[in-house]
């Protein structure tokens, strides 16, 4: 979704700075242009006199509200997916079970304190998206490694997709202020 | 036929790291994709404001097109009378075109990959993206610091300069109540090591340790 960002960014920054410029006197050289309006009457009377001219630029206009329509749907349904995986209730209801159990797998591993697990997206672009709850001094790098060489990988053979990429967010333990109390000297 | 054995073993070994270097950078590539900010208000927005402007546009110059007097939508007759009667130079104008620009500007920096939300972790099968916020190695960090005889306090910062955020480096700033501080800074870098070691960070961040001790 970036590609269309970027493509109506440089678009809205190519106008307004083509329109600054104008009001700046940069094109004056042109023909007075910043003392006229944005409707000048020549361009008025070229709309109305070339025929082809108004359709063509509603229909440019059009395929521009519908592109941004379209764009609303896929960014909804993106939403969307990332709260309900778009797959066939069959698959949802594997996934859900082997979350269950994947959830269960990570949570006993030496250092994790919670685990949960979600499946996301479309049958075409599934994504399982864990988030992992480790202690302060836990191994995440290990962690990781047998999370992925283990239970992750018996989760993609239980909802059959060997290709399914997992991403795993780690987070640690809430830690203590960054201060520790010096030791008191004991009784004599 | 020892000779066809080493040449065997060489080809296999050379196949063996080609194929892990690849599973690296494809582990790499997904892990930097799935880290990288969304940003969706920004695109939220964006394409809100292509289907208002384009729609917009479209019914008034449909309406133009058909020969109609009638502006399809409220205010349109006057956002044409003031098109028509305002120029270029007009402070109204002016503001709208820079208005215009600062949107345009705004939505192309959104559109940039930008800093990633997490610290990738190192990896080489290439379906699998792993990663801890800043925060969390920061803290971790300082919690290993913290662990070293003597030392009371611990700051853990991204050095101010340098490409990427992790790549240029982390600065440890601990602070002990010892009056002389003997060989504390290398235990604190070591211990920070050891606690990088366990977490296995995709880039491995220069760690600078700056100690202060009391002087009093």
């Amino acid at each position: 979704m970036r590609i269309p960002l970027a493509v109506t960014g440089a678009v809205l920054l190519l106008c307004g700075s083509a329109a600054l410029a104008a009001g700046l006197g940069a094109f004056d050289a042109l023909g007075a242009l910043s003392g006229r309006p944005p409707l000048d009457p020549s361009l008025v009377r070229y709309a109305r006199d070339e025929g082809w001219f108004l359709p063509v630029a509603a229909g440019t206009a059009e395929a521009a509200a519908l592109a941004g329509q379209l764009w609303l749907v896929l960014q909804g349904r993106a939403l969307i997916q990332r709260r309900r995986p778009d797959v066939d209730p069959r698959v949802r209801a594997l996934a859900h079970v082997a979350s269950g159990e994947l959830a269960v797998a990570a949570r006993e591993m030496p250092g994790v304190q919670d685990a949960r697990v979600r499946l996301t997206g479309s049958a075409h672009r599934p994504r399982l998206r864990m988030r992992v709850d480790c202690a302060r001094d836990a191994l995440v790098g290990e962690v990781y490694g047998e999370l992925g060489a283990g239970p992750v990988e018996r989760y993609r053979r239980a909802v059959g997709m060997p290709d399914l990429p997992v991403v795993i967010r780690f987070r640690t333990a809430a830690a203590r202020r960054g201060r520790r109390r010096r030791p008191r000297p004991g009784p004599a | 036929m020892a000779e066809t054995t080493l040449v065997h073993d060489v080809l296999g070994r050379d196949a063996v790291e080609r194929d892990v270097t690849e599973g690296e950078r494809a582990a790499r590539r997904l892990a930097v994709r799935e880290f990288r900010p969304p940003r969706p208000l920004a695109g939220f927005a964006a394409a809100l404001l292509v289907t208002a402007a384009g729609g917009t546009a479209a019914a008034e110059l449909l309406a133009a097109a058909l020969g109609s007097g009638v502006h399809p939508l409220p205010g349109g007759a006057a956002v044409t009378e003031a098109l028509r009667h305002r120029s270029w130079n007009d402070p109204a104008v002016l503001a709208g075109a820079a208005a215009a620009m600062a949107l345009g500007l705004a939505f192309l920096l959104a559109a940039l990959p930008g800093r990633p939300r997490g610290v990738p972790l190192d990896g080489a099968d290439p379906r699998l993206a792993g990663g801890l916020r800043r925060a969390d190695l920061r803290r971790t960090l300082a919690d290993a610091a913290l662990a070293v005889p003597g030392i009371e306090r611990v700051r853990v910062r991204a050095r101010r300069w340098g490409r990427g955020t992790f790549r240029r480096g982390l600065v440890v700033r601990a602070a002990t109540y010892y009056r002389n501080p003997a060989n504390l800074d290398d235990l604190v870098r070591a211990a920070v090591d050891e606690r990088l070691d366990r977490v296995e960070p995709m880039h491995r961040p220069r760690v600078d340790v700056r100690l202060g001790w009391r002087k009093d």
